[in-house]
């Protein structure tokens, strides 16, 4: 699995990474029981202090995402089927909400936007964007 | 379009700088010059002294060129090559600018004796009696051929490599060719026939620049740049543990060092000065005359390494290195090169004096009577000195002279053997002379019936061979002057001490590169004016160098005393007061803030 | 544990103040990026802390000593890189080695040989003869190779290419993995001091300005990016005391507020009546531009 962090962004890195970690999970990339690397094995290919991949982790721990394992890494918390469905929402939100502002701005009605939506659902992604990447199943 | 490019040259941004210490460097020359001539009074035997200077100009003019030359003669800066400027144009501007610089460094430097020895011979002053030059053949013989000389080795530079922008880079030939030239200077000058010498080097000078500039291309190239490369290299080999701590010195040092000038040029004039305190006279028989007169010359020679040491402190500041290191890293090598000066100056000395009678009498038109060395004449206070009375009642006023003049001390020959004295007399002053020079018990009877004879006018004289006391008397030395190096030698190495920890004092803050500069030169000028001063009392017959030395040697023998325990006594004080300034000069040295630009 | 202390500090060039009443401790393990604009101090901040110039008034203490009083014993626990440091340019790597070999005891040879691996520098070749960003490279790994308890880095990666300055960044993390290190730094790359920095100290006006956690200072700022059609220009933005700047972008109004983004879309929807606009926490070159226009 690939983390990325983007310095200029504006989101702070911890942020960056717990959103990535959420993205993740709800894609089903990390199921619950998988282990994440260690801080140290993060720290030097992403190029960020170690002490904010902490801050990331343990901010994650405590919204439940992640659990301790005494003497082991962490790992992915198990989910049920509820918490599963709200985390894809969750992340599902984040992407539509620009969205949303931009049918305001541009002052187009629900049925137009939700048409569009629907339109660009049913396209066939191989067609579009060429092989799928290779790695997770 | 010329007069630009040579305006921007290197060389004339660094001319004042380089006057200046032209300007302390032909004093210093001349000041042996001065003395080398004062016995002289043919003035062929004065030509040669000048001869002197002329070799020195030549040395110093292809010397200056190392000095005025930018970073191994370089022609022009890699940017500037991207300017329509031709050439020809750099090379005609490299050339000029170190001409003009050079000769005028030149005038200045000869500016000083020809200074000094027109007051001289204008105010018919000591050092020149009596002498009359012809001006136009001698200023073209001091002139004519180093400057020749000079144009032929900037034809060197000029003919070297004319296609580059850096000419002196990667080799060594430039320097081999100065040294070259010295030698073929000092040889042309020694076996001449300046006749034949000026205008031979006139045509060969004329025809150099010409074909240099013939060979100049349309655009000077860059030297060729060491190629990175991606030699990854060997790793595997590890060091020994004790070679870190080499390296660190080693690298200290030749960070803070100006090399080559450093080791190649100021120790050795550090030794040479110990040399002359140490008791070397290379101008005349008398051991002491010079020791007491090079104190500040010889302070400011051991202080001149701490002016750059300072200003590339910087690049180790940040390192873990004791400041205490660090100074002792400065000191040790002036002090060593003073000190071994004075060994083996003191050793020649010894050599020297046994190799010639330490007592004369003189009976010419100069002058009549006993002479001994300065160390065994008597300082009295007041303007009477003391009168000499012979256990018989004859009685004389010593011959004296004051200590300064206008100070009411006077140095006094308690040997004084004036005209009218009677034989009895002489032969008891030689003998009271030889008990005091040599500590040696001389019977007067068998001195007189030996030496003195009478001369036509009916005065006492010396026999033929002279008053050869040593030569007939194989056991008798030279009583030593006590310890002297603890006031001389260790006086100078304390006083060097203090100098830096004065100056030390004046970088407590970080000031910039600029200020520092100013500290330094300003505590080397007060330095060469003192010296220059003491110098300026010889000339104006204020005091004599050998004044000097039998005043101080003789208060080192009054007050001290030149027993065992006089001597530890003296070397334990002065290494407590050496201490003393080597701790005062460390606390400054410990505050001292680098200077940064 | 306080690693550096500052108390009271002040230290004038001449009559010029640098530096006024500056406190600050920093303890074990922290990460300090120090910023200010140029000329700020910050290279005077750093010398204070090497010992290499003395406060005026006020204390000084590493590792619990005075730098000028213990220079060396303070000194050998330090790592220090600077923008103009020069090395001895008559020198080899290998001799560099050497001489920092000699210079610190806890020298860790494989690690150094490791560096010089990694950055690919050959032993033999003279310092004179490298780039500017290989003999930066050599200075890295000399200040790390001896595991110092605090790295001192004045802008260290000036002027180097992005390869070189993430071999640097990478270089700097991989001490601070191993443990205990503390870093202070000062750096005009913005995306290295939001990458390695806990903390941030900002130097303006001789005077220590801003002394807090990366993210809370963060917290406190904002982008308003506000749609063009809500008819509003830069000017009648710039009315609201928190609004520090705003600017005319190709699709949006850009403004920076001195405000959380949830406190900035309220103020936006409540004195502006404007609904959709975007508000995000901005990064740190935007914040530093902001900041030190409106010191200024």
């Amino acid at each position: 699995m690939l983390f990325f962090v983007d310095p200029q962004s504006g989101v702070p890195i911890f942020r960056q990474l717990m959103d990535q970690v959420k993205l993740q999970i709800a894609s089903g990339q990390l199921r619950p029981g998988d282990e994440l690397p260690s801080i140290r094995s993060l720290s030097v290919p992403l190029g960020v202090n170690p002490m904010t991949i902490s801050k990331a982790y343990n901010l994650l721990v405590h919204d439940e995402v992640l659990e301790r394992r005494p003497g082991r890494p962490l790992v992915v918390a198990a989910m049920d089927g509820g918490q599963f469905v709200d985390r894809r929402a969750e992340q599902l939100r984040a992407g539509l909400q620009p969205a949303v502002n931009l049918v305001r701005q541009l002052d187009m009605t629900a049925e137009e936007a939700l048409d569009l939506f629907r339109t660009l659902l049913d396209e066939d992604p191989d067609a579009k964007s060429g092989p799928r990447p290779a790695g997770k199943d | 379009m010329i007069t630009p490019i040579i305006l921007r040259h290197e060389a004339l941004r660094r001319l004042p700088k380089l006057l200046v210490i032209t300007l302390a460097t032909a004093s210093l020359v001349f000041n042996l010059i001065a003395f080398y001539d004062r016995g002289r009074h043919d003035p062929g035997e004065i030509m040669s002294g000048w001869v002197v200077i002329a070799v020195q100009l030549c040395v110093f003019l292809c010397g200056s060129l190392l000095l005025l030359m930018p970073e191994g003669g370089r022609r022009c800066r890699p940017w500037e090559l991207s300017l329509p400027v031709p050439g020809r144009l750099w090379w005609s501007g490299h050339f000029f600018s170190l001409l003009l610089g050079g000769l005028a460094l030149m005038l200045v430097y000869s500016l000083i004796p020809l200074l000094l020895f027109f007051l001289d011979s204008t105010l018919e002053g000591p050092l020149f009696d009596g002498l009359v030059l012809d001006w136009p053949a001698f200023l073209w013989r001091l002139w004519g051929v180093p400057v020749l000389i000079y144009i032929l080795t900037l034809d060197i530079v000029a003919l070297w490599r004319p296609s580059s922008a850096h000419p002196g880079r990667e080799d060594g030939w430039g320097r081999f060719l100065f040294a070259a030239l010295t030698g073929m200077a000092l040889l042309l000058m020694v076996v001449s026939r300046f006749n034949l010498a000026l205008p031979l080097t006139a045509v060969l000078a004329a025809l150099a620049v010409v074909l240099g500039r013939l060979r100049v291309p349309g655009t000077l190239s860059l030297p060729a740049e060491s190629s990175p490369g991606t030699d990854a290299g060997d790793w595997s080999k590890p060091a020994a543990a004790s070679r870190g701590r080499r390296v660190v010195h080693w690298t200290v040092m030749r960070l803070l060092f100006k090399f080559p000038i450093n080791w190649i040029f100021l120790l050795p004039f550090t030794a040479f000065f110990g040399l002359l305190l140490g008791g070397f006279n290379p101008v005349s028989s008398d051991p002491d005359a010079l020791r007491f007169t090079n104190v500040a010359i010889t302070v400011y020679l051991m202080v001149s390494a701490a002016g750059f040491f300072t200003e590339k402190l910087y690049l180790v500041d940040h390192l873990p290195v004791a400041r205490r290191t660090l100074l002792a890293w400065l000191v040790w090598p002036s002090v060593a090169a003073t000190v071994l000066g004075y060994g083996v100056g003191q050793h020649l000395a010894e050599g020297r004096v046994a190799g010639q009678e330490a007592m004369a009498f003189t009976n010419t038109a100069e002058g009549y009577g006993l002479k001994v060395p300065p160390r065994s004449w008597r300082v009295a206070k007041g303007p009477e000195t003391p009168v000499v009375t012979a256990p018989w009642g004859e009685q004389y006023p010593t011959q004296s002279v004051p200590v300064f003049k206008g100070l009411p001390w006077r140095l006094y020959k308690p040997f004084t053997t004036p005209e009218t004295a009677s034989a009895d007399f002489v032969a008891w002053q030689i003998a009271r002379a030889a008990a005091d020079v040599y500590g040696a018990d001389l019977p007067a009877d068998d001195i007189a019936r030996t030496y003195l004879r009478t001369d036509p006018e009916g005065r006492v004289a010396v026999r033929e061979e002279g008053l050869t006391l040593e030569a007939d008397h194989p056991g008798l030395a030279q009583q030593s002057a006590g310890p002297v190096f603890p006031f001389l030698g260790g006086g100078v190495i304390v006083l060097y001490l203090l100098c830096l920890a004065a100056y030390f004092r004046l970088l407590r803050r970080q000031v910039s590169v600029t200020r520092q500069r100013l500290a330094f030169w300003g505590l080397m000028g007060g330095l060469l004016a003192i010296h220059m001063a003491g110098l300026g009392t010889y000339i104006a017959q204020l005091t004599d160098d050998w004044i000097v030395s039998g005043f101080l040697l003789g208060l080192v023998r009054t007050w001290v005393g030149t027993t065992t325990g006089a001597n530890l006594a003296a070397y334990g004080v002065w290494i407590l007061l050496m201490l003393g300034a080597w701790s005062v000069a460390l606390q400054q040295f410990r505050r001292l803030e680098p200077p940064r630009g | 544990m306080c690693i550096l202390e500052f108390q009271n500090v002040h230290r004038a060039y001449g009559q010029t103040e640098v530096l006024r009443g500056i406190d600050l401790q920093v303890r074990q393990g922290e990460v300090v990026g120090l910023l200010g604009r140029n000329g700020a101090g910050k290279t005077t901040f750093i010398k204070l802390v090497m010992g290499m110039l003395a406060a005026d008034k006020g204390q000084v203490r590493v590792f619990g000593q005075d730098p000028r009083l213990e220079p060396v014993a303070v000194k050998t626990r330090i790592g220090y890189v600077s923008e103009d440091q020069e090395l001895p340019p008559f020198l080899r790597v290998r001799d560099v080695l050497d001489m920092y070999r000699g210079l610190y005891r806890n020298w860790d040879d494989a690690f150094a040989v490791e560096l010089a691996d990694r950055f690919e520098l050959s032993p033999g070749r003279k310092i004179k003869d490298l780039s500017r960003g290989q003999a930066r490279q050599v200075a890295l790994l000399c200040a790390v190779s001896h595991r110092p308890e605090l790295l001192v880095l004045d802008e260290p990666a000036g002027g180097l290419d992005p390869a070189a300055r993430r071999d640097f960044l990478e270089t700097s993390i991989q001490l601070l993995n191993e443990g205990g290190t503390t870093i202070l730094f000062s750096s005009h790359h913005m995306g290295d001091v939001e990458r390695m920095a806990s903390r941030l100290v900002m130097i303006h006006e001789r005077e220590k300005w801003i002394d807090s956690e990366l993210d809370d200072i963060r917290q406190g700022y904002c982008l308003a990016q506000v749609p063009l059609d809500a008819g509003l220009d830069p000017e009648r933005l710039l009315t609201n005391p928190a609004c520090l700047s705003a600017r005319n972008h190709a699709q949006a109004l850009h403004a920076v507020f001195e405000l959380n983004p949830e406190a900035c879309a309220a103020v936006l929807e409540r004195e502006f009546a404007v609904a959709g606009a975007q508000c995000r926490t901005i990064n740190l070159e935007e914040m530093f531009i902001e900041l030190a226009r409106r010191a200024s």
